[in-house]
């Protein structure tokens, strides 16, 4: 079966101030999006909304996933149904160290007997896989041993997500804004990242505001987004149209 | 937090909830404190004549003096329905075979004999007044390790004894201490020689059984130079809605070069009052540590202290309240820098939930003379509900310019992203809430052997996953 | 008649012949007086000593005849004319001249006694209902009972003030004791500046001691903004008691300043109730101790509107055997929700024998608000100094510098670049003198 994340007619309120005003977008396994827009265009609260943020109120509309409306589950539930948020800006957790963090969130997705969270995966399991997507990510087995995002760099934050997202091996996962802050090192690093994790069992929708993560990572699809609304959809050109243009050229093309 | 989830996050003290007939004792006093049942006490225990004295006088400072008017609620306390001294039994055993059963089994449920055979170099046991079990591994014993009952202590070690005895906390250091001067029993005595190192920990366990009793134990510790002691004590009683009255006194002499840990897993029920004076002298070079979780009782007022008499002497305390519905953490510490570049490190770590309270409470001294100290100080509370209440109380005197002194202290509550986060990596809410405050408590928890921080872990959060320690 | 007493009271009360209203006001506060103990916090039991302080002697009533200004201070005094001043020298009222706008947009600036004759109406209400209560605090109630000078101001709605109003009260005379009671009402949407100064004439080395007590009570209307500051530089012959306290309306806005430079003893008792939703205090303290001084200094934030905000700055320097103590307090109650608040009490010690406690405490009772305090003792480090000399400084100019950097950290959160300006101007010349 191939999952297919569904957006549909989308309204979502922040706080009583309505942001988003009728999205409509589908991903599927196997296939790269990238969703661009100004500033304020709702991006951001398109993905904590597909997640599921407790601040984000869905007004009207749908969230589905394989024909399943989850748009009333809580944020763990749909991680276990194999969705992943990369934050824009990671939460640090003080004195949780990274590899027990990794070790429940892991536990709680691929929890054989399905009683998440209590130990279900033999710690060898774990530790094997671990190893593994350190590796295939180049990532230094000393950083697991820190707590969980504090002190990170920015660049060390997205890394962090990047790695969490080789662990859930999520089938569908929503990268907000994975770009800011990085230098253009750190930027090619979580690309390549990204990059490695993506295939036919991943659905990616990459959220951005600069064209440049495209220039690493190659969308086969492309939206804009304006004034909480998708306004445009097209094939990866779109993307170049916009680097040439600017955002003001969709302003008049909306 | 939904409401599910709150119920999830409450503590289970049940574990620890369970109660054995006092029929059987050798001796129970009548309720209430006099000069008589002190008397009593003392003849019962045969004690030499200036241990009665020393009691009566401290007696009379206890009258004397007013009860604080500071801290936590203690107009409650009535001092004339307490029992001052039960004597289980007549038995103080070195094998578990020789407690009496139903006593036995009370350890046995508490885990005590599992965890003697694993990883401790002796263990002491304390059953309302008195101590029932007490052991020390053979080759510690053979190099002068003493590891005993504080009542042994006293016979078969007079001299050393009566050196120490009194001289960190005096009966009229105040009010509960006078108390516990007046009617101690119990408790362990530690004497380490020079240069001995005792690799695993020493554990005392405190177990209160009846109703309205009082326990009074008194331990001392005297590690001598180049020696070092970690010791444990942990303390548990089932839930009456009865006060009992739980009254410590810690002594400990840490001489020349001296290392010493002091950890206490405090999770008495939530009847009874701990109002415990803990102090330590340290001399030069030496290393003292407390480490400290208060986690139940009706109300705790304790501040474990350090003087740090010598030069170069260090001190860290590091402690952690937990305050659920009901009960009030009284809890700090207290670092007196009476010599040059010495150092103190405190960390307090405060979690306050349905409607309970925390308070720190603490002192950091620096005397004229005493040049070159550094000392930080940090206190952390976290809220889990707006009716809980944390208090932060730091005193700072510094009297000599040349001290470098940090205090910080933050308030705060789990924030809504932190949950969120978690739960997107696929925690539930509570899984969410409970690795947020294990996280907060690590500084603590880290300083603990394997086993107590996976305890400590349980103690604090039931639904906690395997993976986390 | 040299000390105080109940009859001190009467005569007070005969000489300005007051109201019943007034005179069972005064008398009830010396009751209160007698009976109420120095410290009424458990808190603070240990960290406060009044040793040093002798009332025996002290001349407390009012003097009929009017002292002459000293010629030595008149540059601090000169007036602006666009400023409105208060003058008191010694314990009788040399003058209040209002600026012009006053007048035009109906604020009354005048003497607490005069108020009292003229705006019964006004001020009687603030009377029967303090922002403190004599019970709360002995030094309180010794002011109220026996009070005869300070400021009255009051703000209608809607009107801003653009010149500071000041009070100044110099102390020209020994063993004089001056009791001071200023209220402040701010109407909704009001804004003023309301400067306190203190100053002596050139006695230093007498031993004969003065007292200063001072109660300042602040209504703030809706919206409001007060700045006000408390600058004193008297000479260490003084015992200065201080009790202000702020009643904060929803959204107003009040800033503090206080530097108190000189004195024997100072004793200062500083508050903000953030009654209304939004209200916003900041206290910024900057103490500079030399000789034998001593500071015993309380601040209290008291949070009990919903997003409050609020901050302590305290910032003290101490020299030779001087002593400071700040005692400084965030209280968020129940209602607080949403409250942002933190306090920090920061000392630099120059000499072995300088001391200086701190007791930045908390007591918090509800969950959803940001609060946070830090506390600091430190000496200069030798290591900033050896970087400065090899910057060509010489020792003492890096000293100095340092010094006047940490002051910087404080005064940098003074709102009026005015009011900075002649604070950083007072530590510089009390730096100066070395004294």
């Amino acid at each position: 079966m191939v999952y297919e994340l569904e957006v549909k007619d989308l309204h979502v309120s922040v706080d009583g101030k309505q942001i988003l005003k009728g999205v409509n977008f589908k991903v599927k396994q196997g296939e790269i999006h990238a969703i661009m827009g100004p500033n304020g265009s709702g991006k951001s609260t398109l993905a904590y909304t597909i997640m599921g943020h407790p601040r984000y109120k869905i007004n009207n509309g749908e969230i589905i996933l394989n024909g399943e409306s989850i748009g009333g589950l809580t944020a763990d539930k749909r991680a276990r149904k194999g969705l992943f948020l990369a934050f824009q800006y990671p939460v640090t957790v003080s004195g949780v160290n990274l590899t027990s963090f990794l070790r429940s969130s892991y536990d709680s997705i691929h929890s054989p007997n399905g009683t998440p969270g209590k130990g279900g995966v033999p710690f060898i399991q774990f530790k094997r896989t671990l190893d593994q997507k350190l590796n295939l990510l180049q990532i230094d087995p000393s950083f697991t041993s820190r707590y969980l995002n504090e002190g990170f760099s920015g660049g060390e934050k997205k890394k962090c997500e990047i790695l969490q997202m080789a662990m859930l091996e999520p089938r569908i996962a929503v990268l907000d804004e994975t770009d800011t802050g990085l230098d253009i090192d750190a930027l090619k690093v979580v690309a390549e990242g990204v990059n490695k994790l993506a295939g036919p069992d991943l659905g990616v929708a990459i959220i951005t505001h600069y064209q440049r993560i495209l220039r690493y990572i190659s969308p086969q699809f492309v939206h804009v987004m304006f004034e909480g609304k998708i306004v445009h959809s097209g094939g990866k050109e779109l993307a170049d149209q916009l680097e040439e243009k600017g955002y003001g050229w969709i302003k008049g093309g909306a | 937090m939904t409401t599910e989830t709150k119920e999830l996050l409450n503590f289970d003290y049940s574990k620890y909830d369970f109660k054995d007939s006092t029929d059987n004792y050798t001796y129970k006093s009548e309720k209430g404190l006099s000069s008589q049942v002190v008397q009593d006490i003392s003849r019962m225990k045969n004690e030499p004549e200036w241990m009665t004295r020393f009691r009566l006088k401290a007696l009379e400072h206890f009258d004397s003096r007013p009860m604080p008017n500071w801290g936590g609620d203690l107009s409650e306390i009535d001092f004339n329905n307490i029992y001052y001294y039960m004597k289980p039994t007549d038995r103080n055993s070195q094998s578990w075979e020789d407690v009496p059963e139903s006593i036995r089994k009370t350890f046995d449920r508490l885990g005590i004999p599992e965890a003697e055979q694993k990883f401790l170099s002796g263990v002491g046991a304390q059953y309302e007044s008195e101590v029932v079990y007490h052991s020390l591994l053979k080759d510690l014993e053979d190099k002068g390790v003493v590891f005993l009952d504080t009542d042994s202590g006293l016979r078969k070690y007079p001299d050393i004894f009566k050196k120490y005895f009194g001289t960190v906390i005096p009966p009229n250091d105040n009010k509960f201490a006078a108390l516990n001067s007046a009617v101690w029993s119990g408790g362990s005595f530690v004497y380490v020689p020079p240069g001995v190192h005792v690799e695993m920990p020493l554990q005392a366990y405190f177990r209160i059984n009846a109703a309205n009793m009082g326990q009074f134990e008194r331990t001392l510790i005297i590690v001598d130079e180049g020696a070092s002691v970690h010791y444990i004590e942990g303390c548990t009683a089932p839930v009456y809605s009865k006060q009992s009255i739980h009254s410590a006194v810690v002594e400990i002499i840490a001489k020349k070069s001296a290392k010493v840990r002091y950890t206490t897993i405090q999770n008495w029920s939530k009847d009874v009052y701990n109002l415990v004076t803990k102090r330590a002298y340290a001399y030069e070079d030496a290393a003292v540590e407390w480490i400290d979780a208060n986690i139940g009782s009706k109300l705790t007022m304790k501040y474990p202290s350090v003087y740090l008499l010598g030069p170069r002497s260090r001190a860290e305390v590091i402690s952690v309240a937990y305050a659920g519905r009901g009960r009030h953490q009284d809890a700090g510490a207290k670092a007196v820098h009476m010599a040059p570049h010495t150092y103190s490190r405190i960390t307090s770590k405060s979690v306050s939930k349905d409607g309970g309270r925390t308070s720190y409470r603490g002192l950091l001294h620096v005397a004229k003379g005493a040049h070159h100290v550094t000392s930080h100080v940090r206190c952390d509370a976290l809220l889990l509900d707006e009716e809980s209440r944390t208090d932060t109380y730091p005193y700072v005197e510094i009297n000599d310019d040349t001290a470098t002194i940090s205090h910080e202290a933050t308030v705060g509550k789990i924030g809504e992203d932190q949950i969120f986060y978690l739960m997107s990596r696929g925690l539930s809410e509570v899984e969410a809430y409970n690795m947020i405050v294990m996280g907060f408590i690590e500084p603590f928890t880290k300083e603990l052997p394997m086993t107590y921080a996976v305890e400590m872990n349980r103690l604090m959060a039931l639904e906690m996953s395997g993976g986390v320690g | 008649m040299a000390g105080v007493s109940r009859e001190t009271v009467k005569e007070l009360i005969k000489l300005r012949s007051e109201p019943d209203w007034l005179a069972e006001i005064r008398l009830k506060a010396w009751e209160t007086f007698e009976k109420t103990p120095l410290e009424q916090s458990s808190m603070y039991v240990r960290h406060t000593d009044l040793r040093s302080v002798d009332l025996k002697t002290l001349e407390a009533l009012p003097s009929p005849r009017s002292s002459n200004l000293p010629a030595e201070l008149e540059t601090y005094i000169k007036e602006s004319s666009e400023s409105s001043l208060h003058l008191q020298v010694d314990s009788s009222l040399a003058k209040v001249s209002p600026a012009a706008e006053l007048a035009r947009k109906k604020v009354i600036f005048t003497d607490i006694s005069t108020a009292i004759k003229q705006h019964r109406d006004l001020i009687e209400p603030y009377f029967r209902n303090r922002a403190i209560k004599a019970e709360e605090d002995k030094l309180v109630a010794l002011n109220t009972a026996l009070f005869a000078n300070g400021v009255f101001l009051y703000v209608p709605n809607d009107v801003h003030l653009e010149a500071p109003t000041r009070s100044v009260k110099v102390l020209n005379k020994l063993g004089v004791g001056m009791f001071n009671l200023s209220i402040i009402v701010m109407g909704n949407g009001s804004k003023a500046t309301f400067v306190e100064e203190g100053y002596s004439g050139d006695h230093q080395t007498n031993k004969i001691q003065s007292l200063q007590s001072n109660v300042l009570e602040i209504h703030l209307g809706e919206g409001a903004e007060l700045n006000t500051a408390d600058i004193q530089s008297f000479s260490n012959n003084v015992v200065i008691f201080t009790n202000r306290r702020a009643l904060s309306g929803r959204d107003s806005n009040l800033n503090w300043v206080a530097c108190p430079l000189g004195g024997q003893f100072t004793r200062a008792n500083t508050s903000a109730i953030l009654d209304g939703p939004g209200a916003n205090a900041q206290q910024v303290e900057v103490v500079f101790g030399s000789g034998e001084q001593q500071f015993d200094l309380a601040s209290t934030l008291s949070h009990i509107g919903q997003h409050t905000t609020g901050d302590i700055y305290s910032t003290g320097v101490f020299k030779d055997k001087s002593k400071g103590m700040f005692k400084g307090m965030i209280k968020i109650g129940k209602t607080g929700i949403g409250s942002n608040s933190f306090l920090s009490e920061h000392s630099l010690l120059l000499n072995p024998q300088a001391r200086a406690d701190a007791i930045p405490a908390l007591e918090i009772e509800t969950n959803d608000v940001k609060c946070s305090h830090s506390a600091s003792v430190a000496q200069i480090d030798e290591e900033q100094i050896f970087y400065l000399m090899t910057r060509g400084l010489d020792e003492q100019t890096a000293r100095s510098v340092i010094v006047k950097g940490f002051f910087e950290s404080a005064l940098r959160k003074v709102q009026l670049p005015d009011l900075k300006e002649r604070v950083a101007g007072f530590l510089d010349e009390k730096w100066e003198r070395g004294r």
